[in-house]
């Protein structure tokens, strides 16, 4: 499956059109309401940030930590839906300029090898971003991880 | 059930494609011989994708006969609803439990493949031992890395990016393996066994995971991680590593490049988009001269196994036809260049392992139980071996055996 789809990625008009097919479709199967959901939902992944998005339940009874670790949750998630958006619009729009500069006429593809050579310029050109984001993720999510860790245990403790 | 899962292996090879790739993803549905779960074993996300998804259609199907719901809805609960009901199935999931079936693998080739005595509660816990310290750093890899495998496709069905679990379970359910895991090593097996056990955690989740998206190096170091399970299973044997873990150490080390390359040929947008600088993506020429390359190494390696008193001549020479076609896919692939033969090289590496392993076992040097070992050493097995100390102390002194025993073999190669 993999290996057809590199001949037919959407093209990023057509992702466009697509994720606003989406989005109205996913606004009528109703995105959740936080006040009234019991536990968090997550949706389909987004079309270009690929990552799929939670809500997080926002119960009346929400104690200080519990709403100081959604708000972190919450927060952290838009900025990786962002990261993302941003870096995968970026992808296929260099992509289409690179075929646009690079394809001959009369033809619908690059073979994989002419591709491989934008593949590694735009790799090249994240490196950086990539680093910087790649450090500051792996410390959003230890600070959630101790948080979460920390009402899991209140909770526990209470209980017993 | 062997011969049927032989035939197919040949199929896949001989027309390669789609078509029969699905036949063999039937036969690994709710088969649990032996010879299938070998053949099943395999680093591939593309089957393991496929065999997932198999599943929880099998799953889903079972719950519709019973509930005559099934869960279309766009939104979903996170974590599942459903999770204690699959707590096994999410657990397989966190551990990739392909992956760590390999591991597990090569570990219990390198216990019996070392000279020393075979004592089937050391095997068996070093073979447990190494699965759940693999589910661990598979669990904390999963961990890591939910926002770069929700990039890809072969990656994008793990169970957090899904949001089947939450973070917690998967940190949870690795400090409960590691621990039970390195216990298991340290107490049931030896110290140097479980040190390499939680060094290699430490290598995988904490430098190769994040030197992903850093370095071309990447590569070698992952296979520098693969390498090592054979090598705790050696050391569990026989407390310590000599030339003759090498070998495996080596034949594993070697093999993730052919292995691997092929593998991410195929996926050279996916790494590029998601950041990850995959030899693939940075070098692909490199790449390609880097599978064949150790496809030589290999044949060269199984050549000098007989010198180093792993395996006797025949192994030199069965082994030959098996390497030369391995060499030949890799030399394919380095010429053409091309996703067709990428996949024959990879599909083919995933047979070659185990046996090539297999092999190694049959025509292994000195079999442990065997009359020549007993007769070499009868004294020194009694002494030490078979009195009623604790375990953890009738496992240590092992080292001086081996020690001797090579000495012993030494003159006569």
């Amino acid at each position: 499956m993999l290996f057809v789809q590199i001949a037919v990625w959407p093209k990023l008009s057509s992702l466009i059109t697509l994720r606003q097919i989406q989005t109205t479709a996913s606004k009528c199967a109703e995105i959740p309401n936080p006040k009234k959901i019991t536990s968090d939902m997550i949706g389909p992944p987004d079309p270009v940030s690929n990552l799929r998005k939670i809500i997080f339940k926002q119960p009346s009874n929400e104690t200080q930590l519990e709403k100081q670790y959604r708000k972190l949750r919450s927060e952290i998630q838009n900025w990786n839906h962002d990261f993302w958006t941003q870096h995968n619009s970026r992808f296929f729009q260099e992509r289409e300029e690179y075929l646009k500069r690079n394809l001959p006429e009369g033809k619908q593809n690059l073979t994989a090898d002419e591709m491989s050579v934008f593949y590694k310029a735009f790799l090249d050109k994240n490196w950086t971003s990539h680093i910087a984001y790649n450090k500051e993720w792996y410390r959003k999510n230890f600070t959630l991880l101790l948080l979460s860790l920390q009402i899991k245990l209140r909770k526990l403790l209470r209980i017993k | 059930m062997s011969y049927i899962k032989v035939i197919q292996c040949k199929l896949c090879l001989k027309s390669s494609t789609a078509a029969i790739s699905k036949k063999s993803v039937l036969l690994k549905i709710g088969k649990d011989t032996i010879p299938n779960q070998i053949a099943r074993i395999s680093t591939s996300p593309d089957w393991r994708n496929k065999s997932l998804t198999a599943s929880i259609k099998v799953t889903s199907s079972a719950k519709k006969d019973k509930n005559a719901v099934q869960d279309t809805r766009d939104w979903k609960e996170t974590p599942s609803l459903e999770r204690h009901n699959n707590v096994g199935q999410y657990c397989m999931m966190l551990s990739k439990f392909r992956l760590t079936s390999l591991v597990v693998m090569t570990s219990m080739a390198g216990y019996a493949l070392a000279p020393a005595p075979f004592e089937l509660t050391t095997f068996a816990m070093c073979a447990v031992g190494t699965g759940l310290v693999s589910a661990a750093a598979n669990s904390i890899n999963q961990y890591h890395e939910v926002p770069f495998d929700a990039q890809m496709s072969r990656t994008k069905n793990r169970v957090l990016v899904k949001g089947l679990l939450e973070p917690t379970h998967a940190i949870g359910f690795a400090a409960a393996t590691s621990a039970t895991g390195l216990s298991l090593l340290y107490f049931g097996v030896n110290p140097l066994t479980a040190a390499l056990g939680a060094g290699n955690l430490f290598l995988y989740t904490s430098v190769y995971t994040p030197m992903k998206r850093m370095s071309i190096l990447n590569t070698w170091l992952g296979s520098v991680v693969g390498a090592i399970p054979p090598l705790m299973g050696w050391a569990g044997c026989t407390g310590s590593l000599d030339a003759g873990a090498l070998v495996l150490g080596a034949l594993l080390y070697s093999w993730q490049f052919p292995h691997f390359n092929a593998l991410s040929w195929n996926l050279r947008p996916d790494y590029s988009r998601a950041g990850y600088r995959m030899m693939a993506v940075t070098d692909p020429a490199l790449c390609r001269r880097v599978a064949l390359r150790h496809t030589g190494v290999i044949t060269g390696i199984c050549l000098a196994s007989t010198y180093l008193d792993v395996t006797n001549m025949w192994f030199a020479l069965e082994s030959l036809p098996l390497n030369i076609y391995f060499m030949y896919l890799a030399w394919d692939f380095y010429r053409k260049s091309d996703s067709a033969s990428s996949r024959r090289l990879f599909r083919f590496s995933l047979l070659h392992l185990p046996a090539l392993m297999l092999l190694m076992l049959v025509n292994k040097k000195y079999w442990s139980s065997s009359e020549t070992h007993d007769q070499k050493e009868p004294s020194k097995t009694q002494d030490i071996g078979k009195l009623s100390e604790p375990k953890r102390i009738s496992v240590l002194p092992r080292g001086p055996i081996v020690t001797a025993q090579e000495k012993d073999a030494s003159p006569s190669c």
